[in-house]
């Protein structure tokens, strides 16, 4: 086979290796898991994982599969008929009988009639006599569904009885990831205060910490890292599908828990607390939930932490020194003088009276509480859950160190990012157009036409071809530095076209067409470089992507695409 | 008529084009600074603020700008968000100088009667001290960007006069722009001060060109070399122009849009600055320096 030449052949390479790099997949099939809710993830899903079916019917898109997964997990509130040895109710269960039961007697009720203490005789018209009894219907009671979940990797089989709540997204179609403002998501910039400067540590250590909570919360489609605006350091964080309200309740929060007695400080989040109960419903959950007072509904959480060998120290230190309270004149059981008040960024948000059995003893098994409100029972229940998960989520990281104010936050539509890359794309493609009608008119040879066209094309797919590689957030800066570059492109290619044509009666070699031309290629090459270098560093780097689109642009252009079109017009030229 | 004699003829005269579109941006520019004291109007993203979208095709912009007004009692701007290519309407931009981002959404729900959501709302919120220090970050790197290009030309031309009147169509094709977009009443966004940048890059392309022609090539006359250089700049021009023109008319995001309004202008004024000017400034040096006989054939 005739070989194309060096410069051709580098083309041709720098082709085939951004096709690797970008690793287009033509069909897809699914979607993949963005966040997942408690029982799906119990059940070993993960983020990332693409699911291909739900219950055997294919999943195409999300919406389809917001659509599927309802269908195989919604299940309908039964009624429940239930008598007790001194109360009857009737109420709506779903996916929680809304008490407990030990040795057939209710605990940890949740209906409004039937209180602690009281014996279950019948439910349902079912009479309850013993233990086998209650066994026998207790899982015939309230209705669930099988979901299967197929995902690439293995079959998923469980048993829901509430909507399954698991988000995702497309599957994305190739290695160039779009930037926040084409996909839709939340950008925060946030600024630490506090009595000293932050330093590149304390940065490195918010960022740690925000990165933990981020996963706790299960939202792994993040990215984080450090900026730096004039003399300030600041954190720049990018969330797909969050709004701006959930950042702005949740990261940007300090965090700050402190468990006193009086006015000393038994323990904090972090390092005093090793363990902490979360989604296991043994050691951590709802517990009760009441109408608290006209049209406000509380319910009240539970997880048990362990402390830290000095932080059961302190307790002992400190309680050694409570008096005791006797509950009532005749047992020796009874609380302590002074509860355990519970802080979060300073403020009370419960008391927990202390059995008199720990006066002075270095516990480590503690059991944290606090509740939620609402102006009905299922508000009340996702406000204790949100607060039960904030708290969990605080004790586990530890606070920060620092105060975090929001200096600037973006929250873009997911809606607004499809039409935007689709609009951009169009743009893109019209340019390309437009600039092909320019040449056409201009040299009206196909001879330098068609290279042009190949060039300019080339150096599109190998910009892309980049993007895929180092897996650049595409955003709409980034495609405006690739429309700017291609533009160059253009402009030094009408150069060398223009010095190869000139005067067919001139006695200069090839090379020193080329090489003429090039002298004006690489001194604009030069200048539009240090137009943007200074771009990368300004703004928080808030337009790299801009400038480095642009950079990485021009620079395929003038030392691979560019030789190649001045040797594809050398051989066809020449004939 | 032949170009070469034309231009031989008349460069002095052409030369006055160039001076008048100087002369005119200085004087807005500068009348606004005297104004304002500002080099212009900066927007939310320089400046601080809350610029909020709504995706909603029947949102009256007048009405809720007059609600909103009145509601907040502060200055809102309240833009139409159109999609040219169908020539519908896609939603609007309200634009509010300080940061009460809360408010400024359960006025819009209310004012509008549209609820919304992730799925309808974009919301950018930036604290007055970081868009000025954005500001100061980006003006900071437009001059540093400036004075690299210039080191560049210098070290690529080594003789002073040829380079200065590169950075000279250079300043003229920053200044220019930037008067227009005053005139326009539109403000600046921080992807707009990049779009300057690449003005920088795209302008001294042509003068390049032009420069390398007219000082280092040996054929033809210096006329013939300059009306040479025209033919392949402003097919490059041209080419960039007219692309650009139709993008900005098809493209939806304001930011794709602004910045390629700015190099627009900058391309079609670089046109005068390149041809009008810096050939002027070139032919004068050729024939002071007495170089000029050595070049005719």
């Amino acid at each position: 086979m005739k070989s194309f030449g060096v410069r051709i052949n580098l083309l041709i390479l720098m082709l085939v290796l951004s096709f690797i790099a970008i690793a287009p997949k033509f069909s897809v099939e699914g979607v993949e898991i963005r966040s997942l809710d408690v029982v799906s993830k119990s059940q070993g899903l993960n983020i990332g994982d693409v699911i291909k079916s739900v219950n055997n019917v294919n999943v195409e898109t999300p919406e389809n599969f917001i659509e599927l997964l309802k269908d195989a997990s919604s299940v309908d509130p039964v009624r429940i008929n239930i008598i007790t040895d001194k109360n009857n109710a009737s109420y709506f269960a779903q996916d929680n009988l809304l008490f407990e039961l030990e040795n057939l007697t209710i605990k940890n009720s949740r209906i409004s009639s039937i209180n602690d203490g009281e014996i279950l005789k019948e439910i349902n018209n079912v009479k309850i006599n013993n233990e086998d009894d209650w066994e026998k219907i207790r899982y015939e009671l309230l209705l669930s569904k099988i979901v299967r979940i197929k995902t690439e990797k293995r079959e998923y089989t469980f048993q829901a009885n509430k909507e399954l709540e698991i988000n995702v997204k497309e599957v994305s179609r190739s290695n160039i990831r779009k930037g926040l403002d084409l996909e839709g998501g939340t950008r925060v910039l946030l600024k630490p205060v506090g009595e000293f400067k932050a330093t590149d540590q304390d940065i490195n250590n918010l960022i740690d910490i925000i990165s933990d909570r981020l996963d706790i919360y299960g939202l792994a489609d993040k990215r984080i890292r450090a900026a730096e605006v004039g003399e300030d350091k600041l954190i720049l964080i990018e969330i797909a599908g969050i709004s701006k309200e959930e950042v702005e309740g949740f990261i940007a929060t300090q965090g700050k828990f402190e468990a006193k007695i009086g006015n000393e400080t038994v323990f904090t989040g972090g390092k005093d607390v090793p363990f902490v109960c979360k989604d296991d419903g043994t050691c951590s959950g709802i517990r009760t939930c009441n109408l608290a007072s006209e049209g406000q509904y509380g319910c009240r959480f539970e997880f048990s932490i362990k402390l830290s060998v000095d932080a059961a120290k302190r307790h002992a230190d400190i309680t050694k020194n409570l008096d005791v309270v006797l509950t009532s004149g005749l047992s020796k059981e009874g609380y302590l003088s002074k509860p355990l008040d519970l802080y979060l960024d300073d403020e009370l948000i419960d008391s927990l009276q202390i059995s008199s059995s720990l006066k002075g003893s270095e516990t480590t098994d503690i059991l944290i509480s606090g509740s939620g409100f609402g102006d009905s029972e299922e508000t009340a229940l996702n406000d204790a859950v949100l607060n039960m998960e904030k708290l969990q989520t605080v004790l586990i990281t530890g606070s920060l160190p620092f105060q975090l104010e929001i200096v600037k936050i973006d929250s873009i539509s997911p809606i607004f990012g499809k039409e935007f890359l689709k609009n951009a794309v169009l743009a893109g493609a019209v340019a390309v157009v437009v600039v092909l009608l320019v040449v056409i008119i201009r040299y009206r040879n196909l001879k330098i036409i068609i290279p042009m066209m190949i060039t300019l094309l080339s150096e599109i797919f190998i910009i892309l071809g980049f993007a895929g590689l180092f897996r650049w957030n595409l955003d709409l800066a980034a495609i405006a530095g690739i429309i700017a570059s291609v533009g160059t492109g253009v402009d030094d290619q009408i150069v060398i076209a223009d010095e190869i044509l000139r005067g067919k009666e001139q006695i200069f070699s090839w090379k020193e067409k080329l090489k003429r031309a090039f002298f004006i290629i690489m001194v604009a090459y030069a200048a539009t470089l240090a137009a943007m270098l200074p771009l990368i560093w300004a703004v928080a780097g808030l337009l790299r992507g801009f400038a480095i689109a642009t950079i990485v642009g021009v620079t395929i252009g003038v030392f691979i695409t560019r030789p190649a079109f001045g040797a594809m017009l050398e051989r066809l030229m020449n004939k | 008529m032949n170009w070469e004699s034309f231009l031989e003829k008349n460069y002095k005269k052409l030369f006055v084009v160039p001076i008048i579109l100087l002369v005119f941006s200085l004087i807005v520019v500068g009348s606004f600074f005297y104004r304002t004291g500002e080099l212009f109007e900066r927007d939310v993203s320089l400046k601080g603020g809350v610029s909020a979208t709504i995706y909603e095709k029947n949102i009256d912009a007048e009405k809720l700008e007059k609600f909103l007004e009145e509601k907040l009692n502060t200055d809102i701007f309240v833009r139409k968000l159109g999609d040219v290519a169908s020539n519908k309407n896609i939603g609007v931009v309200v634009e509010i100088g300080d940061e009460a981002s809360d408010e400024l959404k359960n006025n819009i729900e209310e004012a509008t009667g549209i609820s919304l959501s992730r799925e309808n709302f974009s919301i950018e919120v930036v604290s007055s001290s970081l868009g000025e220090s954005f500001y100061q970050g980006l003006l900071k790197a437009v001059l540093i960007s400036f004075a690299l290009m210039a080191v560049v030309i210098f070290v690529a031309f080594r003789s002073f006069i040829p380079s200065a009147a590169v950075l000279l169509s250079a300043f003229l094709d920053i200044i220019f722009p930037l008067a227009i977009i005053e005139l326009l009443g539109i403000k600046i966004n921080a992807a707009g001060i990049a779009a300057f940048l690449l003005v920088i890059g795209y302008s001294v392309d042509t003068d390049i060109l032009l420069t390398t022609k007219v000082l280092k090539r040996r054929e033809g006359n210096l006329y013939s070399r300059i009306i040479d250089s025209a033919k392949t700049g402003l097919t490059m021009t041209f080419a960039t122009l007219t692309a650009l023109s139709v993008a900005y008319v098809v493209t939806t995001s304001f930011v794709l849009k602004q910045m390629f309004l700015i190099i627009v202008i900058a391309l079609l004024v670089d046109i005068v600055s390149t041809y009008f000017m810096n050939s002027g400034i070139l032919i004068w040096y050729c024939k002071k320096r007495g170089e000029h006989e050595k070049f005719w054939s």
